[in-house]
């Protein structure tokens, strides 16, 4: 009873969990800021042409930056909502390992916490929580920086998104100026950082061969069958390596 | 199809994505292969679109306008991504070639 009441009153309070979640997301956030303003703009002009309702209910629902710069680029092509949703769907499976490698930190809250935390899971609260939670461990307040870091991130996102809408509506002919390569070159800048095991340089150079080799495929089925090839490659590759590191 | 289903769509894949290991918080242990398999998929996926939006495969499959302002700009960007390890000088300088290139309309 005495020790346990002592790990109660060890344990920080809300207040300093919630600050202590913002100062750990603030970086992340200013990070963010650009690419929200960048896509309002590109989502909103030519030739993606979104209303300001559907680019909201992007970054509002969706809530996703990589996948809403991918939607945006295949929108721009005219490419069906099946292929749309399955790269969704491969690019964001991260997010499943995400919740595996937290799980642990959150077992023991309510459903409707769990859900939430979930939800509102991105690449820079993963980041910023799975280093928080490592460093700190869990006590019965640490959850309050993990929502305060997903509300930041998700209010951050949304304002910037909504300037970005205000200033695509406020310059016309913003199309045919190659403004949509700013999606294409945020993804080379996190394909080119990950770059630096033999299994990541096996995955991109046979997704890149393939896709490139079978663009004429309808459906972009070319793009769903070089990115899989490309995984199970890899996969491949690094078992090879690690065998040949065993013997 | 409209947006609005494509967009409600991908917020329904993010939350089948994000939330089921939270929902359901047993012991669950993720295979080590597949686990490895999550870990390829965005470099495999981004570079399936990054690769035919250089060539402009998008508007000429056949590949006859491989040579075209995007393929210089993307040159640009891995020069910069690798040199300065930086997102955002790698989307200035990306962008600032795909712009002027075109500007200059040398193509």
């Amino acid at each position: 009873m005495q020790a346990a009441a002592n790990i109660e009153a060890a344990a920080p309070g809300r207040r300093t969990e919630i600050l202590d979640g913002l100062k750990i997301t603030l970086p992340f956030m200013v990070g963010a800021a650009p690419f929200g303003v960048i896509f309002g703009a590109l989502a909103t002009s030519a030739p993606v042409h979104l209303s300001p309702f559907e680019t909201m209910a992007l970054s509002l629902f969706v809530f996703s930056g990589s996948a809403q710069f991918v939607a945006i680029a295949l929108m721009a092509v005219t490419t069906p909502a099946w292929v749309i949703w399955l790269v969704t769907f491969i690019l964001n499976l991260r997010h499943t390992l995400y919740a595996a490698t937290l799980v642990g930190y959150v077992r023991h809250l309510s459903f409707g916490w769990r859900f939430i935390l979930s939800a509102g899971l991105t690449d820079e609260t993963f980041a910023a929580m799975e280093d928080r939670y490592r460093r700190l461990g869990v006590h019965r307040n640490s959850h309050w920086a993990y929502l305060a870091s997903i509300i930041a991130m998700h209010v951050n996102w949304n304002c910037w998104t909504l300037i970005g809408i205000a200033i695509g509506s406020q310059m016309s002919g913003l199309d045919g100026l190659g403004l949509e390569f700013a999606a294409i070159a945020t993804f080379i800048g996190m394909v080119v950082q990950k770059l630096r095991t033999p299994g990541a340089q096996t995955s991109a150079a046979v997704a890149g061969i393939l896709a490139a080799l079978l663009a004429t495929l309808p459906y972009k089925a070319g793009l769903t069958i070089a990115t899989l090839v490309a995984i199970a490659v890899a996969v491949m590759v690094e078992r090879r390596i690690e065998r040949r590191g065993r013997a | 199809m409209s947006a609005g289903v494509v967009i409600l769509g991908m917020a329904l894949i993010n939350l089948v994505l994000r939330c089921p290991l939270f929902l359901v918080a047993n012991r669950i242990r993720i295979p080590r292969i597949v686990e490895k398999a999550l870990a390829h998929c965005p470099v495999a996926v981004l570079t399936a679109i990054i690769v035919p939006f250089a060539l402009h495969l998008d508007q000429a499959p056949d590949g006859s306008e491989w040579l075209n302002p995007d393929l210089f700009a993307t040159g640009a960007a891995i020069a910069a991504s690798l040199l300065t390890r930086n997102l955002m000088t790698t989307i200035a300088v990306g962008l600032g070639v795909a712009l002027a290139l075109r500007h200059l309309a040398i193509f």
